[in-house]
């Protein structure tokens, strides 16, 4: 079993060879005073089809045509590699037709996309096996609906049981929007912490006006508030972890789109070849 | 309104091993040793005697040549001679090709596919599952599907291959029956014969109510592996028969911990970790002589060693596992080596009379402590039959390879085949992990690296599309720094959930040996979902292709059944989970495949 290590840097070498074979085929082409926009555009094309197919094998886990894996190291190879192509397709500068350009913005947002997840994958599965439990992105909402319902039922109780408003005021004025849902998405894909630290100090501060039967109370909101916290983690790392697909995908489809109205204006319209 | 679909609920016995057991077969079969001196008045109303020969044996003929059972299959049942004789085939056994081996049935590339469309959109729909049911086990038995592999040239067979004969009143397989294991030889019809075929269940009752039988199971089964045990032991392979005799005749057989260990481990998980290491028989502990050879012919032992007042988990070794062997090879060349300087010291060019190298030092006494991880038969071979049978026969390297002897606990116990170096890849906590929550039974273990993983549920979705759109696993359990042993079946070397399964349901798929469960005749009884040590066994409720639950026609009550991963047996390709994850986060991990583990975890 070949290491990641080991796997990277023979992927790496194959894909910097191949990098080479094509920058010197571009130059054979153009030296001999061929179009090479023809060829890099075709080569990217073939690139671009064999990418796409990558999400068909996903569809087809049933057939064995080899793992998702293997595959998923083919698509990030080949995609760096139709970023190089794409490069010496646009020679290198910003397309100046207003298609050219649509078209150029599609390839870097699929580009930009894919290279952004392939880092978050990497980055987010590692920071969630740190910090949280496993629990399933779609199940979070209604694990925070029912810590939810466990944190009012215990304010209610306090305030009964204890004859004082303060937890419940607390819970009113800071936790209540809290606990409503996810919250602090951005803070926590930055990996702060710190709209946690301020609930969790005003909590402090509030714990001067307890006395000892409400101190209890306020000890086991604290441990809500911190589960509270690690779904919130959960959620937006996990979100994202999906979500970036939402960008990539479609970004393909339109790509793809302007691909084809490419070719056919490029064929209709374009010059001698 | 749609109309529920209702059966009648399913119980032992519903499906007969055999329909041709008439009332003239069994009270046939009961006047034969041993049924006839067997005391029908040990055997309650509700699982009498004749009961049990009624529905859990069957008289099968064969033809000369035909293949009775074949080395290497998961046997679920024994065989007892009524008449005529059968040829068990001794090891190196008979080719693959020769055994007639078929694929398992799979689905085709079109099937594959049309999995995308015709799933139905219910959960667990038993579409054909009553037709299914009314073919029925009992109805396949003596029809064109049984087909029968026989040998076409046996004189040749018999002349290639050394073969055994068994006769009428001897019995055989139930090695497997009662060790849910493989099959260990080959056994062919040597002319016309009829045998009586039981099932493990049957052989477990009557075992369990009548001491002669029990004995006389337990005899058999002690004494036919052992030769074949020890012939497939590296250090015992070049030994001539007379030696293998002298070995099985030495030889002690010992038994350790619970046969039923999974209600045991289960009531103890919650314990701590000094609590239920004390609750483990001790085989052997360290600082012992090194009195025998011991192989571990069946189960699991850990290996530990005293870390001040603890004990470290050093490894785990199972079936076809040796222990033992460094400290009595150490002893043994010290011996050679004094006795080779006091004959160089009388005479001065004293000849080496063996080739061991010098090496003086003390006696060592066992470097580690090996205890029972559940049930465990050890083969004791004495020291001083190794000394004098097998050293002396082993070359230098072997010497080195099966003397090397590390105080840090680098014996050179380990499977066959292992390096030895195997365990040291894999990080002791991780180690004492495995070993703890008894996930070494695993052959397929689903390990999931969570630094890895990016909770996409691929591999829960390809699960889903291979199995009606039901998933079979659960991406949860327990965790040991970045990995996660998921919730899926692990297709254990010892299947406890076959324990106790009234009919048969739960089996090992032939050839894989794959644990699987014919949806068929399990009753749902969710036995074998509470034998599960790890809880990967499911209990669903059945519904009909329409949507609604199958319901049982006397008491309305739902149809379950239980479910679990099989490793996706019947799909293209091997098991979905492994090939869908994008990230090389899921792994099937054989555990007692050691080198391929500790590779994956060092990747």
């Amino acid at each position: 079993m070949i290491t990641f290590s080991r796997r990277r840097w023979r992927n790496g070498l194959i894909s910097a060879i191949a990098a080479v074979g094509l920058f010197a085929w571009y130059t054979a082409y153009d030296v001999s005073l061929y179009q090479p926009a023809y060829l890099t555009g075709w080569l990217l094309l073939a690139l671009i089809v064999l990418l796409t197919l990558y999400n068909g094998r996903k569809k087809l886990s049933m057939v064995p045509l080899g793992t998702a894996a293997t595959w998923l190291q083919w698509h990030v190879y080949m995609g760096l590699l139709a970023v190089l192509t794409f490069a010496m397709h646009i020679e290198w500068s910003i397309p100046n037709g207003f298609l050219e350009r649509l078209l150029a913005l599609f390839f870097v947002a699929v580009a930009g996309s894919g290279l952004l997840g392939l880092y978050l994958s990497r980055r987010f599965a590692r920071m969630l096996t740190r910090r949280t439990e496993e629990v399933v992105l779609e199940r979070i909402p209604e694990f925070i609906a029912n810590l939810r319902g466990e944190a009012e039922e215990l304010v209610m109780t306090s305030a009964v049981e204890t004859g004082s408003s303060s937890i419940a005021d607390y819970y009113g004025n800071r936790l209540a929007d809290f606990f409503a849902g996810p919250r602090n998405m951005r803070l926590h894909l930055q990996g702060s912490r710190r709209a946690t630290f301020a609930l969790m100090t005003d909590l402090n501060i509030m714990t001067r006006y307890l006395n000892d039967q409400e101190m209890v109370y306020a000890d086991r909101l604290r441990r809500l508030v911190e589960r509270k916290d690690q779904l919130d983690y959960a959620y937006a790392l996990q979100s994202v972890l999906k979500g970036w697909l939402f960008v990539h995908l479609p970004a393909t489809y339109g790509m793809i789109l302007m691909i084809l109205l490419h070719l056919l204006l490029v064929y209709s319209f374009g010059g001698a070849r | 309104m749609v109309e529920a679909v209702t059966i009648q609920r399913p119980r032992r016995w519903d499906a007969r091993f055999s329909e041709d057991m008439d009332n003239a077969a069994v009270d046939r079969v009961l006047k034969l040793e041993p049924f006839r001196d067997m005391d029908h008045d040990r055997f309650p109303d509700t699982l009498s005697l004749a009961g049990i020969v009624s529905n859990d044996t069957r008289i099968v003929r064969f033809q000369d040549g035909d293949i009775v059972m074949r080395e290497g299959d998961y046997g679920n049942s024994a065989f007892l001679v009524i008449s005529g004789q059968v040829r068990v085939v001794l090891p190196p056994g008979l080719p693959e090709t020769m055994l007639g081996r078929a694929p398992s049935e799979k689905k085709s590339l079109l099937q594959a596919v049309a999995q995308l469309w015709r799933n139905p959109p219910y959960p667990e729909v038993r579409d054909s599952y009553t037709a299914e049911e009314n073919k029925g086990t009992a109805s396949r038995i003596g029809g064109d599907q049984e087909a029968r592999i026989f040998i076409q040239d046996v004189p040749t067979v018999l002349n290639e291959h050394r073969t055994a004969t068994l006769g009428a009143g001897d019995m055989f397989g139930e090695i497997a029956a009662l060790g849910r294991s493989q099959r260990t030889a080959t056994v062919l019809s040597d002319g016309p014969a009829e045998l009586l075929e039981i099932r493990w269940q049957g052989l477990r009752d009557i075992r369990r109510r009548v001491d002669d039988f029990r004995k006389h199971v337990d005899r058999l089964y002690r004494e036919r592996s052992l030769a074949s045990h020890l012939q497939a032991t590296p250090m015992f392979q070049h030994l001539d028969q007379e030696a293998i005799n002298r070995i099985v005749d030495e030889t002690l057989f010992e038994t350790y911990g619970d046969f039923d260990w999974h209600t045991q481990y289960q009531r103890s998980r919650d314990e701590s970790f000094n609590s239920r290491l004390a609750s483990e028989p001790t085989i052997v502990a360290e600082g012992d002589y090194p009195d025998g050879l011991l192989l571990v012919r069946a189960g699991f032992a850990r290996v530990s060693q005293g870390v001040n007042n603890g004990h470290r988990t050093v490894r785990y070794i199972g079936r076809g596992a040796v222990f033992g062997m460094a400290e009595i090879v150490h002893n043994w060349r010290q011996d050679v080596s004094r006795r080779n300087s006091d004959t160089d010291g009388d005479d001065g060019d004293g000849a080496q009379s063996q080739s061991a190298p010098t090496d003086h030092g003390s006696t060592k006494t066992l470097q580690t402590t090996l205890r029972a991880l559940g049930y465990v038969d050890i083969l004791r071979v004495p020291t001083t039959v190794i000394e004098e049978l097998v050293l002396p026969t082993l070359s230098d390297e072997e010497l080195a390879l099966y003397g090397h002897l590390d105080e840090q606990a680098e014996t050179s116990d380990t499977f066959i085949g292992a390096n030895t170096t195997d365990h040291s890849m894999i990080d002791p906590g991780m180690l004492e992990f495995l070993v703890e929550h008894r996930y070494i039974n695993g052959t397929a273990t689903m390990l999931i690296d969570l630094d890895r993983c990016v909770r996409c549920d691929e591999c829960a979705v390809a699960c889903s599309r291979a199995h009606d759109n039901n998933p079979r696993f659960n991406r949860h359990g327990r965790r040991h720094d970045h990995y996660m042993v998921a919730n899926a079946c692990m297709h254990c070397m010892d299947p406890v959930c076959m324990i106790g399964c009234p009919t048969g349901a739960i089996h090992r798929a032939s050839p894989g040996g794959q644990v699987v469960i014919n949806d068929a005749t399990c009753i749902g009884c969710a036995t074998c979902a509470n034998s599960c040590p790890y809880d990967n066994i499911r209990m669903v409720e059945v519904r009909g292709g329409n949507g609604t639950f199958i319901r049982d026609t006397v008491t309305n009550a739902p149809i379950v059944k239980a479910t679990k991963c099989d490793l996706c047996m019947d799909q293209l390709g091997g098991p979905a989970c492994e090939r869908a994850c994008p990230h090389d986060a899921l792994k099937r991990v054989d555990m007692q495949d050691l080198t391929d583990l500790g590779r994956w975890l060092n990747r």
